[in-house]
């Protein structure tokens, strides 16, 4: 669908919502039923894939890189499920860890949802329009599309080189090309398909389709605060549509799909409960990322979002501490205190502080803290060193 | 990755011969001791017009039954004593060796068979170069696990050209030049699970034989096992 043919139809759809009454319909047809497998009349490209597929589907059950923690994977799974409808067998989620933002999905229905997805998003809604967006891209075969395209382009090209043509024996083979097509990307046309798919997808299961909005205008306030930019080019930018587009595009589709309602900042969402439940995992990974400007984005909204209070002030704490400039150890210090200063203190705030006044201040001070966070944490796997320290081992 | 190095590997030792390639430590013919045979890591692709390899489902699926015939004739005719593996219901410590081997076997093509030989495995008196490969004496494990003397790995790859490839092939020959049309290839190879040395091993960089069909399949076997088996002479 050409850029100007999808605009009609889009606004076609925005009429239709405003002048019709219930559930609105869906305005594109699913080119996948629910639990479509290619049979032996398929071609043998979709079969190939799927194969291929399959098999890589089971190496990953076994990557060390798959979040097993029952809690995230089940709450992923269950907003996944819900979604999805009837396409719920078809979508198999495996969340990876991995601290950038992204979220794919093969041909066969495999999904791949990152933590630094997870520790990203504010709400329910928004996961939900993730993975909205991903399913659409299956029940449209969107990769099996571009893969074609792709083939079809490099017929044409060495049709018209022939006369150079060279035998390699390697070259070209089928993972070469989804890594190509992965470069790529999906088109404008493509995302933008799904983006709108995804969207009567998290309207049909009673999401709030506004979330996709909002995680887009997210993600632009996280970029512009970011210490090392994502890079712009073919990664991201161009072959998605502009996240301010994007989001602007949705948030008119979502006017007309949902009531209107303020951001849910968290209150009563299940979304917090799992980030908590997540939470030192998820960030300590962020922290390794060593980004100060989007480490403080996400401790800004993990504040508004109700994540306790000393674990947030703790992780702003790292976030000084990991960039270490002038000053920083001192923002650290003060965050650190205010982390234990709070209700139900995160134990390891104290052992930071310990380090710290070791370093820069009060030998005394720091055994305070080192001793507070070994009762806090007796099973500390670092036990010994902080004991070390007691002991001044260096004396 | 090393799936990649084994299909470098195979284009490397292209120019070698259509014979069968065998290596050996400790090792003539299999008299005795129950065999695991690994899943066998069989897979067809189609060239298309422009070059691109594409997994086949189809016929991937025909040459792994083919070969599990195949295999079962040839063990029967040869006295051998083993037992099949399924790739879904490996233990986690067999996937461990599975993949180890993958990475043992593609480094032999690479560095036994290919043409970039390790100066550490060099005989200075008799100029040739030590087949010593092992996976290491952790696999003893598996022989109590199994119950088995030895596992068996085959690894086997084939490209077809597809119609439109062959005609690019004429072609390209009517202008003088030359288009890959594809070949097979593949191994064999016979972990010792006390010791965990590779004890044999065939490289069959231009194999010849459809292994989707009865007989191709059945020549390939023999191919691939030549001078295997005590009773396989």
């Amino acid at each position: 669908m050409g850029k100007r043919a999808f605009m009609v139809s889009l606004l076609a759809v925005l009429w239709t919502l405003s002048s019709g009454a219930g559930a609105a319909e869906i305005p594109i047809k699913p080119l996948i039923e629910p639990g479509y497998v290619p049979g032996p009349d398929a071609k043998a490209d979709e079969q190939g894939i799927w194969m291929e597929m399959a098999e890589a589907e089971k190496e990953l059950r076994r990557s060390p890189l798959l979040v097993r923690d029952p809690e995230i994977v089940r709450f992923v799974e269950d907003v996944g499920c819900r979604i999805a409808g009837p396409y719920c067998d078809d979508l198999n989620i495996y969340v990876i860890r991995n601290p950038t933002f992204n979220a794919s999905m093969a041909p066969n229905g495999t999904m791949l949802v990152h933590t630094g997805l997870l520790v990203r998003a504010m709400s329910t809604d928004q996961l939900a329009s993730v993975i909205g967006h991903e399913l659409a891209h299956y029940t449209q075969k969107h990769s099996l599309k571009r893969l074609r395209a792709a083939k079809s382009r490099m017929t044409a090209g060495m049709l018209v080189s022939m006369g150079f043509a060279v035998g390699g024996v390697a070259s070209g083979g089928l993972p070469e090309i989804l890594a190509l097509s992965s470069v790529m990307g999906f088109t404008r046309e493509q995302e933008s398909e799904a983006d709108l798919l995804g969207a009567y997808f998290m309207s049909e299961a009673g999401y709030r389709a506004g979330a996709g909005a909002e995680l887009w205008q997210m993600l632009e306030a996280e970029e512009e605060r970011a210490s090392v930019k994502r890079p712009k080019g073919p990664l991201f930018l161009s072959s998605h549509p502009a996240p301010e587009r994007r989001a602007g595009m949705l948030g008119a589709l979502a006017e007309s799909l949902d009531d209107p309602q303020r951001i849910r900042a968290g209150e009563g969402d299940p979304y917090v409960n799992m980030l908590q439940g997540a939470y030192e995992s998820l960030m300590d990974d962020q922290v390794k990322l060593g980004d100060h400007g989007r480490l403080m984005t996400l401790v800004e909204r993990h504040e508004a979002m109700g994540i306790n209070p000393s674990d947030v002030a703790f992780y702003r704490g790292e976030a000084w501490r990991a960039r270490g400039g002038a000053g920083d150890h001192q923002h650290a210090i003060e965050a650190y205190l205010a982390a234990i200063a709070l209700p139900d203190p995160n134990p390891r705030a104290y052992r930071e502080l310990g380090y710290l006044e070791y370093k820069h201040g009060d030998v005394d001070v720091a055994k305070t803290h080192f001793r507070r966070f070994l009762e806090l944490e007796p099973a500390a796997s670092d036990r010994a060193m902080i004991e070390f320290y007691l002991e001044d081992g260096w004396d | 990755m090393w799936r990649g190095m084994l299909a470098a590997a195979a284009a490397v030792v292209l120019a070698g011969c259509a014979t069968s390639n065998v290596a050996t430590q400790g090792f003539t013919r299999l008299e005795s001791g129950r065999v695991l045979l690994m899943p066998p890591d069989i897979k067809y692709y189609r060239i298309t017009a422009s070059g691109i390899t594409e997994p086949h489902a189809q016929w991937t699926d025909q040459a792994r039954t083919a070969f599990d015939d195949a295999f079962a004739g040839f063990a029967s005719d040869a006295g051998i004593d083993y037992e099949s593996t399924n790739r879904d219901e490996l233990s986690d410590e067999l996937v461990d060796y599975d993949r180890l081997h993958s990475a043992v076997g593609a480094t032999i093509i690479m560095f036994h068979y290919g043409a970039t030989k390790l100066p550490s495995k060099r005989n200075a008196a008799s100029n040739d170069y030590r087949f010593d490969w092992s996976l290491g004496p952790g696999v003893a494990g598996l022989a109590d696990e199994t119950d088995a003397k030895y596992a068996l790995f085959v690894y086997f790859r084939d490209y077809q050209a597809s119609g439109g490839r062959v005609g690019v092939a004429v072609f390209a020959a009517l202008l003088g030049g030359a288009v890959y049309t594809g070949h097979q290839s593949g191994f064999a190879s016979l972990v010792d699970l006390e010791s965990g040395d590779v004890v044999w091993f065939n490289n069959l960089p231009l194999a010849q034989g459809d292994m989707r069909s009865a007989e191709g399949a059945g020549r390939l076997v023999e191919q691939l096992f030549a001078e295997f088996a005590a009773d396989n002479s």
